[in-house]
């Protein structure tokens, strides 16, 4: 099947004209590094491509008092680049910051990442642990959403790119005490799918976690939420690492990867997983520590 | 709209290295397939198809993306920069000249992709030092030279780039 | 490295490289010719089936498609290396995953793709076999009907009398090691323009090492005569072994364009270049090292078991250097080797980059080691013990003309140990250390009484500049710059009035190719002794015209000059026009075919059969996070005995270059099956270095100043790989105190054997 039409609209309402236009015979593409490679291996059942990329109005960053608003078109670059945001969500850049190569960064963008939906995508663990939600179009309506409940599947989101436009990322301001981190560990340094990742945010009163949100990859079908873990963290004081690593030891409990002849085995991945929660939690544990962000 | 009435074939407008360019093209075209054999600048490599190697780096707005995973639809209204690009006839920019100079070029496919990874940063940021040049280079995959000698012209260009009278700097 | 320019003097740029830098340089997919097709090729998704028929009527239907080609279309010649036992095509069954069935023209790229999916082939699976154990069983399935045991070919090679000193031992260690499948992962995919001219004669155009050897291989698979078939060599974009031997694709584009009646293109994706190309030939090798109390090595026996995967390219030859030359790197009294090459239905093995030395050197590097630590000897010491050394005659009877071995050892260690990196505290969670092991190569080899050299045309032009012609490969090594340097050194001249022209069979002189790191030594010694002779041609015109003895006369710079009153001067330029343009009718021209006074091998395998014999010392410190598992390797010393440095950049380069690919070998790179079926299909599976994985390099040169070699130079394009794997090993087990004796050496296998309490069940590999 190839495409036989190919849309760049200027505006929200032009895309989703489109959209409507053509059916469900169209598609929403923004950076199109997940979507061209299988569109070239004909795994895409689509007549046209609707690029978003164009569309002003989600192209942008946005810092409001209760959320950093992602537009939909933004890119891993933009993200990664941006110094307030380095600031306040570490986690997030440092996860765009480690995406791909900075040729795919240009281009890729955070709704891409999430709507791919695959289970180690780094973008959307960050996400998923800073409670990020996504604005999306469908049917005619604006929906919001918390991203880690739009998952239908490995490989399947519950977004459909044919009727739905996703328009913005929410990523709630962080009140008070906080502290969020993001790693990943893979075979070599750069332009290399992880064998584990992981975000955590911790929202403290005083030295005390007053409640943790863990994402963890790919240890499940989708971004992982050790809920145990997290109950585990709660009231535990910042600096007191063992608790830290108990907490960690019990996410990768809760975890359950795959045997992957590529990229590892069922096993390590597991105990990989719970070093890296542990060196996140110690991380986000750090910023914590430090003096409260000006918010 | 019925999927008859839906023009496919479209004329784009883009500045292709610095000069305004038409071209007619399908909707399924891909950069680097447009660049290579509809305008024959065969200067940008296909090292893979699939984005994981960087032979095929343009710059997009001056920024480096892989053209072979690029609709050339993107381009519309946008300025792309190619490797004959950098400097006309038998010039050379000063990355080219450095990249020669320090010894980073063997089978040269990936030199082209690199060269722009290169250009961008050093338009950007005038003294990178060695992690900031790893990192915009971490996108193109050299096979030959173990990437020494590329760290080196990285940082030779910059000086040359620093010593020039603004004047005189390639457009 | 210390400052040292290179043979004229002063820093040269590749004298192809500003073409490359400004994207001019033409390789393979940038060419295109009147009326050309572009073919797609449909390969099977079965390891091993019959193949029972082939449709291809729908394909041909599809507009756009101009022909298509089965095995009905194609003769039955065997071709290949020294086995040959591959055809154009498969009649009657599929032997891998990944071998071409057929071929389809059309007007472009995506219509022979869409042509691929119209043709139907109906197949018989048949049982297959992986591993070359499972391959030897008895009642296993037979891959070629002629080769019994599915054993292609099969060494013994003994050195001394090995029962008798394995006997005088005071100890006797045995251990076994293994490497894997891995490519040559050169950037530029292989592929190759074919056309047939109006009187018959077949071009084609193809980015190969050993273009002459392509040319009488594309022949015999067609069985037509070689002098029917020309080869042009554009820019090639990395090689490493890969693109030395002809392809099946060779022969069947050439079928598809005689069919098609047009010129057509063939260029692999990347995903096919992971399906078909040839990896590196996987060995599983046991180590029997005997030694005395005081680190003497006495004698070495190996036992070899190598994977041919489905057709014999190289990978025989590959066994047998495999199974020979770590015996000549240490002086023992006694070796022996039993080797076998086995099939099985996977993607043929081939040569890549130390071509089956790289394999043994791991074993056998990584058994001193292992043997000396349990001795409580220094590795290092036990080492230089044993070292082969200059003048010696070793067991399979090479002379060492020249050898740095120690030399190189030496500086290697010590360099390792200054300027460490700064040590990061990191709660002892990081564990460093050093290891360091050694290799002996080839630059080139005779087999029998073959031709082991090379040739080289030198013509002056009537302005001045001289025309270099050459049948050796430049895949990126820089061969035509060092071909230029040693003409302009030769000769006097500027090397930038050096041109070495394009490698067409049709023009250029007989040469046997770019692999065994032969090119500068005898290629340049081709270059060399032609540039003499014309020399002499030119000083002999220049004596008549200035009236003085050609023994007085002197070149630099361009100019002839006589040496005792250099004012007394005639250009060369001024030279070839008055020599070429009038009546004098000089040619200027040299042709010399070269041959290295070495002996070559008798049927034992034994004999002087290298031009020169080279060394190196790699030794590397490594970091390893015992958290995770993965090693990091800092740095790495990394000593050459080159001979003489004619380019001492370019030979940087390959030592970065070499560098790479090992720790990319030892650490990260593997080609991965799963019950048979191929799953690195995708450069994102495949971890190659990036920048951002690189060691800090500490080139070192040796140069000892071989005798053979133009200038005293030796190859150094594979010895930059050999003992990086090996090294490393070594250093991890200096780090942590454990020894992995089967590459890669992933994080997943430190961090089981850091950790046995969490009982990691490992993958089988």
């Amino acid at each position: 099947m190839s495409i036989a039409y190919y849309a760049t609209p200027k505006t929200v309402a032009e895309a989703l004209g489109a959209l409507a236009e053509l059916d469900g015979r169209g598609m929403i593409i923004a950076g199109g590094t997940d979507l061209v490679p299988l569109i070239k291996q004909n795994r895409v059942d689509a007549k046209a491509l609707i690029d978003i990329s164009g569309v002003v109005e989600i192209r942008g960053l946005a810092f409001e008092p209760e959320a950093l608003t992602i537009g939909a078109a933004a890119t891993h670059h933009q993200v990664c680049s941006e110094p307030r945001i380095r600031e306040i969500w570490p986690a997030l850049a440092d996860a765009c910051a480690s995406i791909g190569s900075p040729q795919i960064r240009n281009i890729a963008t955070l709704t891409g990442n999430v709507v791919n939906a695959q289970p180690a995508a780094d973008a959307a663990i960050a996400l998923v642990a800073l409670g990020a939600r996504m604005e999306f179009m469908a049917a005619g309506e604006l929906k919001t959403e918390l991203i880690e409940k739009l998952y239908a599947g490995l490989g399947r989101s519950k977004i459909d790119p044919r009727k739905e436009m996703v328009t913005a990322i929410k990523v709630p301001r962080p009140g008070g005490r906080h502290g969020n981190a993001y790693g990943r560990i893979s075979p070599r340094n750069s332009f290399c799918m992880p064998i584990v990742n992981a975000a955590a945010a911790l929202d403290c009163e005083g030295d005390r976690i007053v409640s943790a949100r863990l994402a963890m990859g790919p240890v499940a079908e989708t971004p992982f939420r050790p809920q145990r873990a997290e109950a585990e963290l709660q009231n535990v004081e910042l600096r007191n690492t063992r608790a830290l690593e108990a907490a960690a030891v019990l996410a990768s409990q809760e975890a359950n990867p795959r045997s992957s002849c590529l990229r590892g085995c069922a096993d390590y991945r597991k105990e990989l997983s719970r070093v890296l929660v542990k060196r996140v939690l110690e991380k986000a544990a750090a910023m914590a520590g430090r003096e409260s962000i000006q918010t | 709209m019925s999927m008859s009435q839906i023009p496919t074939r479209k004329k784009i407008e883009f500045i292709l290295n610095g000069r305004p360019t038409r071209i007619d093209i399908e909707p399924d075209e891909l950069l680097i397939d447009v660049l290579r054999d509809r305008l024959l600048l065969t200067g940008t490599k296909k090292g893979c198809g699939e984005g994981e190697c960087g032979a095929c780096t343009i710059l997009l707005n001056g920024k480096p993306v892989n053209s072979c995973l690029l609709p050339a639809m993107k381009v519309a209204g946008q300025a792309v920069l190619t490797i004959e690009g950098l400097a006309p006839d038998e010039a050379l920019d000063p990355i080219q000249e450095s990249f020669l100079e320090a010894g980073a070029v063997q089978c040269g496919f990936c030199s082209p992709g690199a060269i722009l990874a290169a250009k961008a940063l050093l338009d950007e940021q005038k003294n990178p030092d060695e992690a900031a040049i790893k990192s915009a280079l971490s996108g193109n995959i050299c096979r030959c030279t173990g990437y020494v000698q590329i760290i080196e012209a990285v940082k030779l260009a910059a000086e040359k780039m620093n010593a020039q009278p603004p004047a005189s700097k390639p457009s | 490295m210390e400052s040292k320019t290179t043979l004229i003097g002063r820093p040269v740029v590749p004298v192809d490289g500003k073409d490359k830098v400004k994207g001019r340089a033409k390789y393979l997919d940038d060419l295109q010719l009147p009326g050309m097709l572009h073919a797609g090729i449909l390969r099977s998704p079965h390891a091993h089936a019959r193949i029972v028929g082939i449709h291809t009527e729908k394909a041909m239907a599809l507009p756009g498609v101009a022909a298509v080609i089965t095995a009905a279309d194609c003769p039955d010649h065997r071709f290949g290396c020294d086995l040959p036992d591959a055809t154009i095509l498969p009649r009657d069954k599929v032997r891998f995953a990944g071998e071409e069935v057929a071929a389809v023209s059309a007007v472009s790229r995506k219509i022979a793709r869409q042509a691929l999916d119209l043709i139907e082939v109906e197949y018989d699976p048949l049982p297959a076999v992986f591993e070359p154990e499972d391959a030897l069983k008895p009642g296993a399935p037979l891959i070629h009907a002629d080769k019994p045991g599915n054993i292609a070919i099969a060494y013994q090679i003994e050195r001394g009398d090995f029962k008798r000193a394995l006997a005088g031992c005071d100890h006797v260690f045995e251990e076994e090691f293994s490497t894997p499948r891995v490519l040559p992962g050169y950037m530029e995919p292989f592929g190759l323009i074919a056309h047939w001219e109006p009187d018959g004669r077949l071009k084609i155009i193809t980015g190969i090492q050993a273009a002459f050897q392509a040319r009488s291989e594309i022949a015999k698979a067609l069985g037509i005569n070689p002098s029917r078939v020309s080869i042009q060599v554009p820019a090639i974009g990395g090689a490493f072994g890969g693109k030395i031997w002809i392809r099946n694709f060779h022969p069947l584009i050439a079928l598809l364009a005689k069919k098609s009646e047009r010129p057509v293109k063939y260029v692999m994706t990347r995903e096919e270049e992971f399906m078909a190309s040839r990896p590196r030939v996987p060995a599983k090798i046991k180590v029997k090292l005997g030694m005395m109390n005081d680190g003497t090595m006495v004698c070495k026996e190996m036992q070899i078991l190598t994977e041919n995967g489905a057709f014999s390219w190289a990978a025989p030859k590959v066994t047998l250097n495999m199974s020979m030359r770590t015996d000549c790197l240490y002086r023992y009294q006694a070796t022996r080797v039993e080797a076998r090459l086995v099939y099985t239905n996977k993607t043929p093995t081939s040569g890549f980059r130390g071509y089956g030395n790289s394999q043994s050197h791991f074993a056998v590097e990584s058994m001193i080691d292992i043997c000396a630590r349990r001795l409580g000897l220094d590795p290092l010491e036990v080492r230089l013990k044993n070292a082969a050394s200059q003048g010696d005659t070793t067991l399979h009877g090479w002379h060492l003309r020249s050898c740095g071995l120690s030399e190189c050892l030496q500086k290697a260690s010590a360099a390792i140990q200054e300027n460490r990196p700064i040590r990061e505290e990191k709660g002892g969670l990081f564990k460093r250390g050093i290891g360091i092991a050694c290799m002996n190569h080839v630059s080139g080899n005779r087999s029998g009484e073959n031709f082991d050299g090379s040739s080289s045309m030198v013509r002056f032009q009537e302005d001045g500049k001289l025309a270099v012609y050459h049948g050796e490969s430049d895949m990126g090594q820089g061969s035509r710059t060092i071909f230029a340097l040693i003409a302009a050194k030769t000769l006097g001249i500027p090397v930038e009035d050096v041109i070495v022209m394009p490698l067409d069979t049709d023009v250029s002189p007989f040469c046997f190719g770019s692999y065994s790191s032969r090119v500068t030594t005898v290629g340049g010694k081709a270059v060399y002794l032609a540039s003499l002779k014309v020399k002499k041609q030119l000083l002999d015109f220049a004596g008549r015209l200035m009236d003085a003895p050609p023994e007085i006369l002197e070149i630099e710079n361009g100019e002839v000059f006589v040496k005792s009153t250099p004012d007394r001067k005639i250009p060369v330029a001024d030279l070839c026009q008055k020599a070429i343009r009038s009546k004098t009718t000089l040619d200027l021209t040299a042709y010399v075919a070269y041959d290295p006074p070495t002996q070559g091998t008798d049927k034992n395998f034994f004999g002087d059969y290298s031009s020169a014999y080279t060394y190196a010392a790699q030794a590397v410190e490594v970091e390893v996070d015992t958290e995770t598992g993965q090693v990091r390797i800092l740095r790495v010393a990394s000593a050459h005995d080159v001979g003489y440095a004619v380019n001492p950049s370019g030979i940087r380069g390959q030592v970065c270059g070499g560098i790479a690919q090992g720790a990319g070998w030892g650490l990260y790179e593997n080609i991965v099956y799963e019950n048979g079926v191929l799953k690195t299909v995708s450069m994102r599976n495949y971890n190659m270095l990036t920048i951002n994985d690189i060691p800090e390099i500490v080139p070192i040169l040796v140069e000892t100043h071989d005798p053979v070699g133009p200038y005293g130079a030796k190859g150094v394009g594979e010895p930059t790989l050999i003992p990086m794997a090996p090294a490393i090993a070594n250093a991890i087990q200096d780090a942590i105190g454990h020894r992995f004796k089967h590459l890669p050496i992933t994080a997943e296998d430190v961090f089981a054997a850091l950790h046995p309490e969490c009982n990691i069940s490992l993958m089988e590999r």
